[in-house]
């Protein structure tokens, strides 16, 4: 099973602040200044330093579900570098399952296994965390999660 | 083209320099896929722990460099050096 996640999630503070409301809006995320994000709609880059949005991963069902692994497409631009980490979400986050970072120039698609991780849908909750650096322009357009239930 | 790659401890990223491709992955010691990326990009980068690994890619597989997460910050930032960080660009 693949599950396909909308990408550029943009968090709930600045749905409110682009459109007035809390339906979905995919942006292209504009990574400036050396961690900061801005992006024409003039948010707060002082206060959102690097962090370009979370997207949980829904898991349904009471057994283990395998998570065979973790990709991520889009485009990126020389400067800017695009991280995407599968978290395993506890009190205290634990080291990604699988991270994706993309530093170089034009069309990505990247694959990273997430090493058969276990997640037992009543007790984990998986979700991708996005951190963007350095000055350019980068576009997630695609976020997937091999399951096998 | 096939080239074992070595990543020691303490580091946890290979760079890879690639030309003709339609993608490379790595396996592991054991055979199995743990990356693979279908991108024309001539550098990719695949994080990873320490380990030997095997890089596989229909092209070209030039140099390969090992590196940390925590490193990368600095080097975009330098790459980006002379441009006006108070002003993002224009669209």
């Amino acid at each position: 099973m693949i599950l396909s996640l909308p990408a550029n999630p943009v968090p709930s503070e600045l749905y409110a602040f682009v459109k007035g409301g809390t339906s979905p809006v995919w942006l292209p995320w504009y990574i400036w200044g050396g961690g900061v994000y801005s992006t024409k709609y003039n948010y707060n880059t002082s206060q959102f330093f690097g962090y370009l949005g979370t997207v949980s991963v829904p898991l349904a069902g009471s057994c283990p579900v395998i998570v065979k692994n973790f990709r991520m497409t889009g485009h990126n631009n020389t400067g800017s570098m695009v991280r995407g980490s599968l978290f395993q979400r506890t009190g205290n986050l634990s080291a990604p399952i699988a991270t994706i970072v993309v530093t170089g120039s034009g069309y990505f698609d990247i694959t990273q296994s997430a090493g058969n991780f276990a997640a037992t849908p009543s007790v984990h909750s998986l979700a991708i965390e996005l951190l963007g650096n350095g000055q350019g322009i980068a576009t997630i357009t695609g976020l997937f999660i091999e399951l096998q239930y | 083209m096939n080239k074992q790659l070595e990543v020691p401890k303490g580091k946890d990223i290979v760079s890879m320099s690639l030309s003709g491709h339609t993608f490379v992955r790595l396996l592991d010691a054991k055979g199995e896929e743990i990356f693979r990326s279908a991108s024309p990009a001539q550098d990719v980068m695949a994080v990873v722990q320490p380990g030997t690994y095997t890089a596989e890619t229909d092209g070209k597989l030039g140099k390969y460099e090992v590196g940390s997460l925590e490193s990368l910050a600095p080097n975009l930032r330098s790459r980006a050096a002379g441009a006006d960080a108070t002003k993002p660009p224009k669209l």
